[in-house]
């Protein structure tokens, strides 16, 4: 191929990618698939809601050796009981991956409190910031949770934008062969992180179907190559109070 | 609760901290400050001020009322709270863990003593049992849910009763002990079967065994769902003879009205719904919650029924009487109750409905005026206003110096006049330092640092930090210093021998972004400095040489502070500079140290210039995040001391292309390396210049057409 026609193809990309990119208001109703968080008053648009992942438990401390052992709080005020049709990820923050026995064992309680409410369970959504440098460690909690979880649900983890690019290719795929999904999120707080887009390319080479975490009314453009990764599974929006003064946490307490 | 997001930076960056992050839950990073009044669960402060959680808040007032003892060590958490000292610290930090003695209690290796109790009461009764009979439900922290109450506390109650029940025949007391603990696993629907659970009736003979009897069907009911059966059973019960059954059925009957209350409350999304509670069984709850405790003031549930009291006026909406429920149970202190539930208890449910004309316990009413105290936003109005808070006064008349200290506070954070500022602020005289003095002390503190009066601010600090015994407080009194020293530009004090900012972080920080070349050398050849201190100076001397062109400083200071091998943990490792070059991008480059010379040389040696562009390249350290100092406010926010401009090796490419003596393998590389900045995302990634597509094609193209010849060219098959 000559060096025009690489030029050309390449000006092509460029134009299609939309540099420089020009951003768009996440607009939720738009989406099928939702976080609904502690605090976030339902919404109208969730009756279009096709997944929703719903916080139900807060894993904190041990501190460390000898401390007490690691603590569920638990962040939804009742199960939800929601139609079948709804795909339901149960979700859980962790600060801590120090989990002892009485933790998996609530975890699993709830599951099954969930699924016999009636929902549709679909799987367990690990939400915890794992540094790119530890994600190994992160990955063999991750084996032993799989182990203990029942063959029937999936297990999900949030993902932060710098593991694409800066990560232990290795730790990532380890990562690949224990979760079912991983959903990279493209936001801070409230609001879309800068430069987001930055990450964009390496994250459509994610070896491990993934799907992009949006904020509500946050920007983003989609680049067209997202498209094209077999493993991309589509958008989660996490939804926010429309009515909350501008501060760096989607809820209106502390 | 809430979410986070890591500005991805940020994990390599160490010590920086972008100012925009905070909240209780993402990945927490310090923010240096002592002034803030945007919430950050992140960032709290060792005195009352708004941008602390009201978790953090209310414990330092409650702390100060003796109901509480505020943890003095702040632990970070490794992994995810990062380069903290003991102050700011994180909610989770301050989470006093229900440290040691539950620790105790809870030993994993030990057996439930619970189990240990249940399979001696039985065996006593003639019952033998396996550890897995007594397989219960798992409920969280704050997780509601009526069956909670089904554990083997509650089957203790009832074996205990059994006990002490001498009307009962052996085997009665077997029957009815072996159907409690069968009724453990039930919770719900589509549990066992209620003949499987409760006695068959002929094994009962006796009326007090009749009447347990009756207790278990009401269990079951109750916990199977079925709430007017269950309430007919301890109606009945509630009269029994027998004071256990009479007095668990009472307070059962308060917990039967209060489920039946809320059994649509919660929408499908477990959100609450408060118009579609049922008033008629929420008053009949309450009425019930109420006469059981006028019965039982010391009761074998008191507790719980207070805490259903709360649950009972959550669910009517009424803040008063819930915000006063909060305030008796916060008096009985950390003794009596679960003091961080009821705090998150509070946080969850109290806090979003509170509104400050519903409350007149002054420590609950002092947490939601520093909330209100936050910054309202752009061209907003305080959520608070001057005269709002000086009307709250007869609530705080047993508090009048809390008040002062709001008053004060609302003249510093939302009118923003230091002078008023001081003149609302009492004297505090002498005495201890609790939470109170100590905020009015800092107030007054940040007043005359905003006044400019900063060497009275100074005298003040030192004063503080003489006078106060606690440890989060002297921590805090140490940023003040090094915020002080820094704004009058004497960071050398900060590293005096006698200086008593001993925070690591604090010194790091200082050196990292604000240090002269003087200093750094000084620091890092201290051999009484702890090993990442001097690792943190020497990176940031090595580097800012570097940066800054001065190669000839660079040989002399490599020279001459030899680096040590990384230690775990340490987060600069000046061990980067010692590199010995590098052919393997195709471009010969020699050892550092030969860079450094060719350039002292001459600075504009296009080899140096290339070399140096790959030592960057190669080690990611474009756009430094010593280069990017913290927002204004923030320790190290002070410009750095060296002279000079900051070195781009996209800059390096630009100048070599337009330099004619350059040779054209140098060219072709040099535009190579200038292309690729922009890989693969078309973001410059090299430095902050806008260079246009345009350009950058053109390079492209030039490198194509004139440099055609050269691997560079090959090499590269597009640009971004």
């Amino acid at each position: 191929m000559g060096t025009a026609t690489q030029v050309l193809l390449v000006g092509l990309l460029l134009l299609a990618a939309g540099l420089p990119v020009q951003a768009a208001r996440v607009d939720a109703s738009q989406h099928q698939a939702f976080w609904l968080w502690a605090g976030v008053t339902p919404q109208p648009v969730l009756a279009q809601a096709s997944t929703l992942y719903v916080l139900q438990g807060q894993i904190d401390g041990p501190r460390r050796a000898g401390d007490p052992p690691a603590r569920m709080q638990a962040q939804n005020p009742a199960t939800p009981r929601l139609s079948k049709d709804i795909e339901l990820w149960v979700v859980y923050r962790a600060h801590t991956l120090d989990w002892n026995e009485e933790v998996f064992a609530l975890l699993l309680s709830q599951l099954q409190r969930w699924q016999r409410s009636g929902n549709r369970v679909s799987g367990v959504q690990i939400d915890f910031d794992a540094q790119t440098l530890r994600l190994d460690r992160y990955a063999a909690f991750l084996e032993d949770l799989r182990q203990r979880l029942p063959q029937q649900y999936r297990l999900s983890i949030t993902g932060l934008l710098d593991w694409a690019g800066n990560a232990d290719p290795a730790a990532l795929n380890r990562l690949a062969g224990v979760v079912d999904e991983v959903v990279m999120q493209t936001y801070q707080g409230r609001h879309s992180i800068v430069g987001y887009q930055r990450y964009l390319p390496s994250i459509a080479r994610l070896q491990l179907p993934f799907r992009i975490g949006l904020i509500q009314n946050g920007e983003w453009q989609a680049p067209d190559y997202l498209q094209s990764s077999p493993w991309f599974r589509g958008y989660v929006v996490f939804l926010l109070n429309p009515s909350e003064p501008a501060t760096d946490t989607p809820a209106t307490r502390h | 609760m809430t979410i986070k997001r890591l500005f991805p930076f940020a994990l390599l960056a160490g010590l920086h901290a972008p100012a925009v992050l905070a909240s209780s839950d993402m990945t927490c990073t310090p923010s240096w400050k002592l002034i803030s009044d945007q919430l950050s669960g992140c960032n709290n402060l060792a005195f009352l001020s708004p941008g602390n959680d009201s978790r953090v808040n209310l414990q330092l007032l409650l702390d100060d009322a003796g109901h509480l003892k505020l943890t003095r060590e702040p632990l970070a958490l490794e992994g995810y709270e990062y380069g903290y000292g003991l102050v700011p610290f994180s909610l989770g930090m301050l989470d006093p863990s229900r440290a040691g003695s539950e620790a105790a209690e809870r030993d994993e290796q030990t057996a439930d003593p619970d189990v240990a109790y249940l399979t001696q009461a039985l065996q006593r009764l003639g019952i033998d049992s396996d550890a897995d009979a007594f397989a219960v439900h798992h409920f969280a922290e704050g997780e509601g849910n009526r069956c909670r109450s089904n554990d083997l506390q509650a089957m203790r109650g009832f074996v205990d009763a059994l006990s002490a029940t001498s009307e009962l025949a052996s085997s009665e007391a077997q029957a009815l002990a072996r159907s409690r603990r069968s009724l453990l696993s039930l919770c719900g629907e589509g549990d066992p079967q209620t003949q499987d659970i409760l006695p068959q009736a002929e094994q009962l003979q006796s009326p007090a065994a009749q009447a347990f009897r009756d207790y278990l069907r009401g269990a079951d009911a109750f916990y199977r769902g079925d709430f007017d059966q269950a309430r007919e059973r301890f109606a009945e019960l509630a009269h029994s003879e027998q004071p256990w059954l009479s007095e668990t059925a009472q307070y059962l009957l308060g917990r039967v009205a209060l489920n039946q209350a809320q059994l649509n409350a919660f929408d499908e999304y477990g959100f609450f719904s408060p118009e579609q509670v049922d008033k008629t069984n929420l008053d009949a709850s309450a009425k019930a919650f109420e006469q059981y405790l006028n019965n039982y003031p010391q009761g074998l549930y008191s507790d719980s029924a207070r805490g259903l009291q709360r649950r009972v006026y959550w669910l009517a909406g009424d803040t008063r009487r819930f915000a006063e429920a909060f305030a008796r149970q916060f008096e009985r202190g950390a003794q009596q109750i679960d003091m961080p539930a009821l705090i998150e208890e509070l946080d969850g449910k109290l806090l979003p409905s509170l509104a400050p004309d519903a409350i007149d316990d002054p420590l609950l009413l002092a947490m939601v005026d520093l909330i209100q105290l936050r910054d309202p936003g752009a061209n907003s109005e305080p959520r608070l206003s001057l005269e709002q808070l000086q009307a709250q006064q007869p609530r705080f008349a047993s508090q009048p110096g809390l008040h002062a200290y709001l008053v004060a506070a609302w003249h510093f954070y939302r009118g923003d006049d230091a002078e008023q500022t001081l003149a609302a602020l009492p004297d505090t005289g002498a005495g201890p330092l609790n939470a109170l003095a100590f905020s009015q002390e800092t107030l007054r503190g940040l007043a005359l640092e905003a006044k400019g009066e900063t060497t009275k601010a100074l005298q003040h600090w030192q004063a503080l930090l003489a006078r106060s015994q606690d440890p989060l407080q002297q921590a805090q009194l140490q940023l003040a210093l090094a915020l002080n020293y820094e704004r009058s530009g004497e960071l050398e004090k900060v590293f005096a021998a006698d200086s008593p900012i001993t925070t690591a972080p604090i010194r790091e920080r200082l050196l990292a972004y604000g240090a002269g070349p003087e200093l750094l050398r000084q620091q890092a050849g201290d051999a009484q400095a702890p090993a990442s201190e001097r690792a943190t100076a020497l990176y940031t001397l090595l580097y800012r040489d570097l940066d800054y062109g001065r190669y000839a400083d660079f040989l002399s200071d490599f020279a001459q502070f030899p680096s040590k091998p990384a230690q775990p943990g340490q987060r600069l490792d000046p061990g980067v500079f010692a590199w010995s070059g590098d052919s393997d991008a195709g471009y010969a480059c020699p050892s550092l140290t030969n860079i450094a010379e060719r350039l002292a040389a001459n600075a504009e040696d296009a080899q140096g210039t290339l070399c140096l562009g790959d030592f960057i390249r190669v080690h990611g350290l474009d756009e430094h995040w010593l280069n990017r100092p913290p927002a204004v406010g923030e320790l190290g926010s002070a410009p750095s001391l060296f002279q000079g401009s900051s070195f781009s090796r996209l800059a390096g490419y630009q100048r070599l292309l337009a330099t004619p003596q350059v040779s054209r393998e140098d060219k072709a590389y040099a535009l190579f390396r200038a292309i690729n900045c922009y890989a693969p995302s078309g973001y410059n990634s090299c430095d902050r210049q806008d260079i246009s597509k345009d350009q950058r094609k053109q390079w492209f193209q030039t490198l194509k057409r004139s440099y055609a010849d050269t691997q560079w060219a090959q090499r590269l098959k597009y640009y971004w």
